[in-house]
């Protein structure tokens, strides 16, 4: 490597691999939908659910403005509300946890897996109340969380399953069904630093249900019916989808194979590079997940990510959700030192399909070079 | 000929260069939500309104309720709204947990009827939200001594706003908060939802940028409960570049708008075309021309017959909606605005739209009534 390689600057999401290539393509669409004047929940909107539902193997698919939304409308199309409680853990992306106040409903902290940062089946038991209507459950970084096992768990209970599968389009459990399919409702992500990320912020609710499916388009377009419009039955949201984006999904998801490949490439490189370093890895388990972020544990992640910023290495750390002032009211189910212990030592490396075998050695080298006992 | 409700083709044709540039130098940088463009965008919407501290989001009906939510209005709350508006005008009163308290409309303007407001106030009054719909702005200055007399805020529904000025200022900066709409058919209308929140100070600022990222400033502990309200830097891009020649669109707005009045007085008996009230100094801008008609559903089918597409707003006033029948409002209750929802038409009208075009409208509407 020549100085300038080592000091050029490594973003943790390089939407120049991933997006840039991608301009002719977006002019295209550009005319494409302002000539036909169809800007929202249109044609191009309705066609990426049919994609959608059928990469997931599921009858219904509901585009939204963003994930957030989508959660936060399934949980809504459950009745989740005031009196409430949604189980939900404390080591993962704030919005898990954001959406349960949203509808009124009261947050309970679930801890999480050591090795794997998952939940699980007894993290979940452990949190129970009375009072718990639903719970919620992320795939995390580059793994799925066990959902089948967990919807078996709670069975015999009226507790229904979000599935939390912004990051993991493309997996699979073990026995072969995809991701989001898992949950009485899933929840995908179309922000663009996603597996299938589009132009701008976007998400889906996968559900079976009929009713589920019927209320969260009311939901989504100000409580109207989609039949006659300025008649607004229910409250609802402005939490609709732009055909623009949708068209741009459509044609990624063409290419999403190999999306998926390049990331899977990218986490090869990683466990290749950090072999020999003292950091400990997510644990797998026997689905297969969708390489979205690279996270490793090491001794103080908030030393290193400082360290690594001065190099010029763009990194992410962590802070346990019930540890957020948002959250202060919050329960917590059961203790949830093993949520503490990961936050505290948890770092996203820089991740993105294309990122090349010597960028990943330069952050492998700044890891090994500030790792415990380097000044 | 076919004329539609609404059409942009020739002004994003116009404007391609420059989104195809400002595109690629966006895919090059390192966020494409929320990022540079929206920033850019914020800086020249308080350059073109004189003043403010616009928060972009991802759509008005967000920045309502963020803006409701960032005044701390809730539970127990009340807030003075007009019947006669989009829906969101009342949800975002409801999603914050308050209690909207209707008042009529007067003619011409379909603004709240500023006489009617204070017989409305109660000791649960934290708000008053006008609306400026469709080409003037309510009266702002009757309403904000109203409101300062009795020491509630006044929030503005200025989403239809862009480009009024009344006395030099801004619609949407006259009260403690406003909202900009960028829905694709508003004067300054993106490619998909978007929205603003117009704060009068940075305190106001930090609150709303707070709540439309999940409760983050700066890092990624969300210190309060938020949302996700963002705008995409596309649609931000868009807005900007259109931003720039937007005085050019909101003149070719009023020469269409003459045009529909001066050729629809030949059937003055039946259609009744818009006019701006005279309160003073301001700057209205024809965003919608709505006009009343005797026999409104027939013309609409008429016109729908000879391929000219119309929007009615509203059919239905908002304390009528079926979600509002637990307030108890009666039909009867609000006869401004029920008369109006009988009668109101939209008639084509957007920068793009040709006077050949305008006048075939205006050739069926015409011939419709000489029936």
């Amino acid at each position: 490597m020549n100085a300038e390689t080592l000091q050029e600057r490594i973003p943790h999401f390089d939407y120049g691999r991933t997006h840039a290539p991608d301009l002719d393509e977006l002019m295209r669409l550009y005319d494409e939908v302002t000539k036909s004047g169809n800007f929202i929940l249109k044609g191009r909107v309705q066609a990426l659910e049919q994609i959608v539902a059928g990469l997931t193997g599921r009858a219904h698919a509901v585009a939204t403005s963003n994930a957030t939304m989508a959660m936060t409308l399934g949980l809504k199309a459950l009745d989740i509300g005031a009196g409430d409680d949604v189980v939900t853990p404390a080591f993962s992306y704030t919005a898990t946890a954001g959406v349960v106040p949203a509808v009124g409903a009261r947050i309970v902290f679930c801890d999480v897996d050591e090795a794997s940062f998952l939940v699980t089946p007894d993290a979940i038991l452990a949190a129970l109340t009375q009072r718990t209507r639903a719970v919620i459950v992320p795939h995390l970084f580059r793994r799925l969380a066990d959902v089948p096992a967990i919807k078996e768990t709670l069975r015999e209970r009226s507790i229904a399953v979000l599935e939390d599968a912004a990051t993991a389009i493309g997996g699979r459990f073990a026995d072969g069904m995809p991701a989001g399919a898992a949950g009485d409702i899933g929840v995908v992500s179309f922000f663009p630093a996603k597996p299938l990320g589009g132009i701008g912020d976007g998400g889906m609710i996968l559900t079976d249900d009929e009713d589920v499916a019927r209320r969260c388009r009311s939901l989504r377009n100000h409580g109207q019916d989609g039949v006659t419009r300025f008649v607004h039955h229910e409250v609802g949201f402005n939490a609709r989808m732009d055909d623009w984006n949708a068209a741009y999904l459509s044609y990624k998801a063409e290419r999403l194979d190999d999306a998926l490949a390049a990331r899977r490439e990218a986490a090869e490189y990683y466990e290749e590079a950090l072999a020999r370093l003292p950091v400990t890895l997510q644990a797998g388990n026997a689905h297969e997940g969708v390489p979205y972020a690279f996270v490793v544990l090491v001794e103080d992640a908030e030393r290193l990510a400082a360290l690594m910023g001065s190099r010029g290495i763009a990194t992410k750390t962590y802070t346990a959700l019930d540890r957020h002032p948002a959250y202060a009211s919050a329960a917590a189910g059961a203790g949830l030192e093993t949520a503490h212990r990961l936050a505290e030592r948890a770092l996203a490396l820089p991740f993105f399909p294309g990122i090349t075998r010597e960028q990943v050695e330069r952050v492998a080298s700044a890891l090994s070079e500030f790792g415990p006992g380097n000044p | 000929m076919l004329v539609p409700f609404f059409d942009i083709d020739r002004t994003a044709q116009r404007l391609r260069p420059q989104v195809r540039d400002g595109l690629a130098e966006l895919l090059r940088s390192e966020q494409l939500v929320n990022g540079r463009c929206a920033r850019r965008l914020e800086a020249s919407l308080a350059d073109y309104m004189g003043g403010g501290v616009p928060v972009a989001v991802g759509s008005a009906t967000d920045a309502l309720i963020l803006a409701l939510r960032a005044a701390g209005i809730g539970d127990g709350d009340e807030v003075i709204v007009p019947c006669y508006s989009f829906f969101a005008t009342v949800s975002c009163v409801l999603h914050v947990g308050a209690t909207p308290v209707f008042v009529d409309i007067e003619p011409v303007s379909y603004a709240i009827d500023a006489t009617k407001i204070e017989a409305a106030i109660t000791p649960r009054t934290k708000a008053v939200m006008p609306v400026h719909l469709f080409s003037q702005m309510a009266d702002v200055s009757a309403i904000g001594a109203l409101c300062e007399a009795h020491g509630i805020m006044m929030i503005e529904d200025s989403a239809e706003g862009l480009g009024m000025f009344f006395e030099d200022r801004h619609a949407g900066l006259w009260g403690d908060m406003g909202v900009i709409s960028f829905f694709p058919t508003k004067t300054l209308g993106a490619l998909g939802d978007a929205g603003a929140i117009l704060c009068r100070n940075e305190e106001q600022a930090r609150i709303c940028r707070m709540l439309r990222d999940q409760g983050r400033e700066g890092g990624e502990v969300s210190r309060i409960a938020g949302f996700n309200s963002r705008i995409d830097d596309i649609q931000a891009l868009f807005l900007d570049l259109r931003l720039r020649t937007i005085e050019d669109e909101i003149a070719a707005r009023a020469r269409l708008a003459e045009q529909y009045g001066r050729r629809l007085a030949a059937c003055r008996d039946q259609v009744l075309t818009p006019s701006i009230l005279p309160r003073g100094a301001q700057r209205s801008v024809f965003y919608v021309y709505l006009i009343e008609c005797e026999r409104r559903d027939e013309l609409v089918r008429h016109l729908a017959g000879s391929g000219v597409t119309t929007e009615t707003y509203y059919p239905l006033p908002l304390h009528l909606q079926p979600c509002c029948a637990s307030l108890g409002y009666r039909p009867g209750s609000m006869p401004v605005a029920e008369r109006a929802a009988a009668r109101a038409l939209a008639l084509p009208l957007y920068p793009d739209m040709s006077e050949g075009e305008a006048d075939h409208v205006c050739d069926r509407i015409i011939e419709h009534y000489e029936r």
